[in-house]
């Protein structure tokens, strides 16, 4: 019991981060993909 | 609340916040306007292109089933164009190809937008709102020509 409650306490979700980041960075390369492409074409 | 959950909603805000200020941005610095609605007269029912100067035109476009009316238009490079947009029966859509140009023909109704034509080309024009059985035909085009007409 006391490992188990330890092993929790220290459980980082790597996975949920590393998710949660490439989400950012997809989400923002696609927005601003669209800016810059429509001020192209306002030039 | 959780360590996690806190810095999950300040990089949210910030990606927002960042969002937020290059659309600002480009309103300002770019001087990025939208298409304007103005009030309705009767000289918009009638088609023409009309010279300013030596690099801006206006064009008066009467969206019709199914057809745009002037259904070409030649302006040279680096022309500035005004649209004003009209409709004579029901509402068209009015998009040229490769500009941010997205805008309704509406009968009774006046749509106004600016187009900087900076690149030499055929530019098409269509139809995006279904108008009935001939849209898909309902089609037109800017001709930019290399060199300014004389």
């Amino acid at each position: 019991m006391e490992d188990n409650k330890t092993s929790e306490e220290k459980f980082v979700p790597k996975g949920a981060i590393a998710f949660f980041i490439l989400f950012v960075l997809l989400g923002a390369t696609i927005w601003y993909g669209m800016f810059f492409l429509m001020l192209s074409r306002h030039a | 609340m959780d360590r996690n959950e806190i810095k999950v909603i300040v990089i949210t805000g910030l990606l927002l916040a960042t969002f937020l200020f290059a659309v600002l941005w480009a309103a300002d610095k770019r001087h990025i306007d939208v298409p304007a609605c103005i009030p309705y007269n009767s000289k918009y029912a009638t088609s023409k292109i009309t010279q300013l100067d030596s690099n801006t035109y206006q064009v008066f476009v009467v969206a019709k089933m199914w057809q745009f009316d002037p259904a070409e238009i030649d302006v040279p490079v680096g022309s500035t164009v005004d649209f004003y947009l009209t409709s004579k029966d029901v509402t068209h859509g009015f998009n040229i190809s490769d500009k941010s140009v997205n805008m309704m023909a509406v009968f009774g109704g006046v749509t106004e937008t600016s187009v900087y034509f900076d690149k030499p080309g055929t530019y098409s024009i269509v139809c995006h709102e279904y108008c009935g059985a001939g849209h898909q035909n309902m089609t037109g085009k800017v001709v930019v020509s290399p060199k300014k007409q004389k």
